[in-house]
């Protein structure tokens, strides 16, 4: 009787002696998945500089990078299986789909021009109008708006639940599973890998002063005196400010036909001084991003530095000064994947 | 008691037990929960989220002014620090929602503070940098613009020169010094200068508009910068999160104090705890202590085994396997069932659990079975456990195999009621059943009988055959009286050759009852009455039978006894082998012969007794000597033979001082004739009875007494029985020579009556035969005897030993007896016993004829 007692109280000793050393030894600071990679990767730029240059270390999850990648192109996002998002961001076509407005699965026509996702992570918000302060809150805009994805969190949840990969790949990264914050996540994270780092600008921003030939220099000169470097500045040469639209001239008033997408940032604040406003266009690989501005009425990169030129600026450029300028815009053309971005380029057709 | 209320009961017990660990459990998880400090990763998170948005604060103010200065020339900087406190500022509503942050009104008005002042910081940022854009380019292109203005004016436009000038000079200096006088220098010139324009030619109209929008640009751009560096640069005092992290650390130290005093709590409960377990510890001890000496006390010879309410077993004990074959694992979970006998009746069980739930207490003796089948009568102590509520829980039952005990106590009964040879129960355990039959006997007024039987001549088959042969016999008679009588009736041995048979429930009419004993009895006698085998020896016996009948508490157990004893000595006295019953005349007898008894024992001292002489005579009627014969001389009844007291006076050892006397006045009255020449030559025989005779002593006696008298010796005869003689054979022949030795002469008293033979006769120093008075009785009559007499006198002739006969009543006898040769003579021929004055005048007269004869 005795003796069992003894055992029991050794076992039960020792029991409590294992929880001790595993309390004091257990980790107790939360280590969550989510909160791994934290925030855009923008490195503060001094400021010294007007543009600086994209980092070449990220610093991302490569496993939900991976995820992101497959999530990205998969049509499941969608209500109807037919759009990705890689529908109307096209990697191998700039980023983006090249048409004025894009198309949902229903022919029903976006109101804006689509932007290119390469680099997006770089920017300050997103949306022309800056709707969304993060890639995430995009994604989350995207999937509910009926003219895109039109598809909702249940739905998407549900159908990739039924895949037997994902239910693994998500287990492996996250301990919450396929959830709408998971799958943000991952697509985010796989968005911000969409860098294009190592273009002639660059190399030359790091000290490689033969990158650039005269043109290319000159036109740079020119982008800086003009004052495009006002609002084009920064490591994503734009990007970082809303600015309005016509601002010397009325832009609008020229072009005509005003609607409720030209209204830009007013839309999402109704101040009425913000009327008008975008967010400043990040100029990276803009040679292969045609057509060009919200509304798509530049078709050509020449015609869009005029039109800068004459309703920001009030200035009519010279046919010089913009070829000069186009040059300088193409070695803006960076690096994804091994490769130059490839697209349309558009940036010398109309010299 | 209902199930229900049991069931309820056992919960409300146990609840009990679990009452004090709960709350001490209880108590301990709340005091280590309220001990819980602050989690310092929370912590570290919350403060240094609060540090970095100050921080970030700080760094945004001096960024903007930096750029204000046109000392920086992207926003990626003032950006990442908008996005660090957008991110920070949601963090900290994070803090609030997982409980870093107290959730207090202070604390969420100073949350929606934060999250305003970033809010607004961040839209003053984008239009700081929307503004700061427009103000730069604006100050480059207006200078070309008032330039192509200038060139276009007329060269004496001097006017129109001044103003162009005075534009562009106030459009740079409210740039510069932002003070309201130049913006409202600015502003007049810009309205001058608007009327001016439509004046103007077609080639200054153009670069003047352009210059009046920069200026324009320039200055709603600038107008709004002072409010937006004042809110993008805020004072060390407002700055974000100033307020929240004044209140957290308030928050926080409280908790940690808090925390410090549950702790200290926390310690006092455990030091508590660690005092109560050491006064455990050593209480358990002693508990422990206690159980062993108890296991061992449960480890005892006896079998014991504890059950539950239920009666299943829980434990035994070693004893108990060893007792009942049992191991503890076959019997554990079985009922005491197990063990039943079968063989105590259908009350014995409930009867027995009655007293246990009444006394808590049972003891008695019980029959089990063991594992073998065997059954083993155990003495079974069964006591009931009680709780602290006088509810019982266990019966613990203690017992022990008796079987060794029962035999000793069945072996003492035996001793002590039973005769070891014969296996019939003793004097003792028939005098228990003598007793038990009469009061049984008052219940019916049934008769009853016992049978008193005694083996003839046993003392002679056990001295000439030896003792075991005589014990076979005795056992032999047992088994026949056994055989004799019914299952109820009883049969016991008194002793020696003594048995009893009782008969029971003999009816209430006398007569049959008797008869009925009769019937029995004579079977016995006739049962009895045939030759058996004991061991070599063919050997016939026969029995006295006495009879006596008994009802109610006539008389006592030891009367009735006596009764059937004297029927008995009734039935020896009438020749043996036969029965008798008891009557009242015998009884009467049986009386009389207690007086004379009492009697007896006085008559010595009271001088009652007396010698009569009867004379012998020679073939001549000489005297030749007398007889001695003893006289009682009883004051009431008159003269008393010896034949009605000698066996008397035998049983209760008179005999010896009497004897004694005989002898002394024999001794006496040879000394007194000794000088009186007609008597002088007389000789005196006496009679001495074999008790007497055996005496260790006699000789001594004898001697002294002829000392003591100074008799002559020669004078003194001795008769002896053959009775005496055979007794002891040896001691009679040493004694005889030794008396003979004295000088003193034997004679053979009622010769030719006993067993005597040939073979000792020759050995004993006799010097006289005395034919038995029988032998000459009948002679005349019958010719065996008088060829026994005419044998007897050829043989003491031959033997050289004087013949005298005894009971010569008549001439005709004398005759015989003197032509056979018997030469003395004894009888009422010559004179009957008289006393001895007469007998003096007998030998007076008896000279006379002697004196004829002679003559």
């Amino acid at each position: 009787m005795v003796r069992k007692s003894g055992g029991l109280v050794l076992v039960l000793s020792g029991l409590i002696l294992g929880l001790a050393v595993v309390f004091f030894w257990y980790p107790l600071h939360d280590r969550r998945a989510l909160q791994a990679d934290s925030g855009p990767a923008v490195v503060p730029g001094e400021g010294r500089e007007p543009i600086t240059p994209i980092p070449l270390d990220l610093k991302l999850d490569a496993r939900k990078v991976a995820l992101g990648r497959r999530l990205f192109h998969d049509p499941r996002l969608s209500h109807d299986l037919t759009i990705s998002c890689a529908h109307c961001h096209n990697l191998a076509n700039g980023g983006m789909d090249s048409l004025p407005r894009s198309f949902d699965a229903a022919g029903k026509q976006g109101w804006v021009n689509t932007p290119t996702v390469f680099n997006s992570g770089f920017n300050f918000r997103q949306y022309w109008d800056g709707r969304a302060a993060t890639l995430e809150d995009h994604i989350d805009f995207q999937k509910n708006n009926p003219c895109e994805m039109g598809s909702t969190w249940g739905e998407v949840i549900a159908k990739l639940g039924k895949d037997a990969g994902y239910r693994r790949d998500f287990a492996a990264i996250y301990p919450e599973s396929i959830q709408p914050l998971t799958i943000k996540d991952a697509i985010a994270t796989f968005e911000r890998s969409l860098t294009t780092p190592n273009g002639k600008f660059d190399s030359f921003l790091r000290g490689d002063k033969r990158a650039l030939d005269n043109d290319e220099l000159a036109g740079y000169e020119l982008f800086k005196s003009l004052g495009c470097i006002s609002c084009h500045q920064g490591m994503n040469v734009g990007g970082n400010m809303y600015e309005k639209l016509g601002i010397v001239d009325d832009y609008f008033a020229h072009r005509g036909n005003v609607v409720e997408a030209d209204f830009g940032r007013f839309n999402v604040t109704g101040i009425e001084d913000h009327r008008y406003e975008f967010r400043v266009p990040s100029l990276r690989n803009v040679a292969l991003t045609a057509p060009y501005f919200h509304d798509a009425s530049a078709g050509t990169l020449g015609q869009a530095v005029a039109i800068m030129g004459k309703y920001q600026l009030g200035v009519d450029l010279s046919r010089g000064e913009i070829t000069r300028i186009v040059r300088f815009l193409n070695t803006l053309t960076g690096i994804y994947d091994e490769k130059f971005v490839s697209g349309h380029p558009q940036g010398d057709a109309d010299q | 008691m209902t199930v229900p209320a049991k069931s309820s009961r056992i919960i409300v017990k146990y609840l009990r037990q679990l009452a004090i660990p709960g709350v001490a459990v209880a108590c301990l998880l709340l005091l280590f929960i309220k001990a819980q400090p602050v989690d310092p990763d929370m912590h570290n998170s919350l403060a240094r989220d609060l540090r970095e948005l100050q921080t970030s604060d700080i760094e945004l103010g001096e960024a903007v002014l930096q750029h204000h200065y046109k000392l920086l020339h992207n926003y990626d900087g003032v950006v990442a620090i908008m996005q660090r406190m957008l991110r920070l500022s949601a963090a900290l509503e994070q803090h609030h929602q997982n409980g870093s942050l107290p959730d207090t009104p202070e604390v969420k008005r100073e949350l929606n503070k934060v999250q305003q002042q970033v809010g607004r910081k961040a839209a003053a940022l984008d239009e700081f940098k929307s503004n700061n854009a427009l103000i730069k380019n604006s100050l480059i292109y207006l200078p070309y613009a008032v330039n192509d203005v200038l060139m276009a004016l007329p060269y004496n436009d001097k006017h129109g020169h001044e103003q162009f000038e005075l534009l562009l000079r106030n459009a740079l200096l409210v740039v510069i010094n932002q003070d309201d006088r130049t913006r409202e220098i600015l502003k007049e010139v810009t309205g001058l200068i608007d009327r001016v324009i439509p004046g103007l030619s077609e080639r200054t109209k153009v670069p003047a508009k352009l210059a009046l929008r920069h200026t324009n640009i320039i200055v709603e751009n600038e107008a709004g910068m002072p409010i937006l560096l004042r809110q993008l640069s805020s004072p060390p005092a407002s700055h974000v999160g100033a307020g929240l992290e004044r209140l957290y650390l308030d928050h926080y130290n409280e908790r940690q104090h808090s925390a410090t005093r549950y702790r200290t709590l926390l310690f006092l409960a455990a030091i508590l705890m660690l005092g109560y377990g050491i006064y455990a510890y050593y209480r358990m001890r002693e508990k422990e202590q206690q159980l062993r000496i108890a296991a061992a006390a449960f480890e005892t010879q006896e079998g014991i085994l504890i059950t539950g309410l239920d009666h299943r077993i829980i434990r035994v004990n070693t004893a108990f396997t060893r007792l009942t074959g049992y191991s503890a694992e076959e019997a554990i979970g079985k009922t005491p069932e197990l063990l039943k006998s079968g063989l105590h009746d259908e009350e014995f069980y409930p009867a027995m659990w009655q007293t246990i739930a009444r006394e808590k207490y049972w003891q008695g003796e019980i029959s089990s079975r063991r594992k073998s089948g065997e059954i083993f009568p155990a003495w079974l102590n069964t006591t009931a456990v009680t709780d602290a509520d006088e509810h019982m829980t266990h019966y613990v039952s203690v017992f022990s195999d008796i079987t060794l005990r029962k035999q000793a106590e069945e072996q003492i009964h035996q001793l002590a009621f039973y005769d070891p040879l014969t296996k019939l129960p003793n004097r003792r355990l028939l005098v228990d059943r003598l007793r038990h039959a009469m009061t049984a006997g008052i219940r019916k007024l049934d008769h009853g009988a016992i049978l008193f039987i005694d083996l003839d001549n046993f003392k002679i088959l056990n001295d000439t055959k030896g003792h075991a042969v005589g014990d076979l016999l005795l056992v032999e008679t047992a088994l026949r009286l056994q055989d004799c009588v019914r299952g109820g009736d009883s049969v016991a041995r008194l002793g020696g050759d003594e048995f009893i048979v009782m008969l029971e429930g003999l009816g209430t009419d006398e007569g049959q009852a008797a008869a009925q004993a009769r019937v029995v009895g004579e079977k016995i006698r006739s049962s009895l009455n045939q030759s058996c085998r004991l061991g070599e020896i063919e050997h016939h016996s026969s029995c006295s039978i006495g009879i006596s009948l008994f009802r109610d508490h006539e008389i006592t157990v030891d009367d009735l006894l006596k009764r059937a004893d004297t029927a008995m000595y009734e039935a020896k006295a009438s020749g043996r082998n036969a029965l008798r019953f008891f009557d009242p005349s015998m009884q009467a007898a049986l009386e009389d012969r207690s007086m004379l008894e009492a009697e007896l024992r006085h008559a010595l001292s009271r001088q009652q007794f007396a010698l009569y002489y009867q004379i012998q005579v020679n073939s001549v009627n000489q005297p030749i000597g007398a007889e001695v014969l003893l006289r009682w001389m009883h004051p009431l009844r008159g003269v008393i033979l010896p034949s009605e007291f000698i066996s008397l006076a035998e049983e209760t050892g008179l005999i010896l001082p009497i004897g004694l006397w005989v002898l002394e006045t024999a001794c006496a009255q040879i000394k007194l004739w000794e000088t009186n020449p007609m008597v002088c030559d007389l000789q005196l025989a006496i009679n001495v009875s074999a008790r007497q005779f055996h005496q260790s002593d006699f000789v001594e006696q004898v001697r002294e007494v002829l000392t003591r008298t100074d008799a002559d010796p020669t004078r003194l005869k001795i008769e002896l029985t053959e009775s005496v003689v055979l007794d002891n054979i040896n001691d009679t022949i040493a004694k005889m020579h030794d008396l003979k030795q004295l000088g003193v002469r034997f004679s053979m008293d009622d010769f030719g009556t006993g067993y005597s033979s040939l073979s000792y006769l020759t050995q004993l120093p006799l010097d006289q035969l005395k034919i038995d008075r029988s032998f000459v009785h009948n002679i005349g009559t019958k010719h065996t005897d008088a060829v026994i007499v005419q044998t007897i006198i050829g043989m003491g002739n031959s033997l050289g030993m004087e013949v005298i006969a005894e009971g010569v009543e008549t001439d005709a006898q004398h005759a015989f007896l003197k032509h056979a040769g018997c030469m003395a003579y004894q009888g009422y021929l010559f004179s009957e016993p008289v006393p001895l004055e007469e007998f003096e005048i007998v030998v007076l007269i008896g000279s006379f004829a002697r004196d004829q004869a002679g003559a």
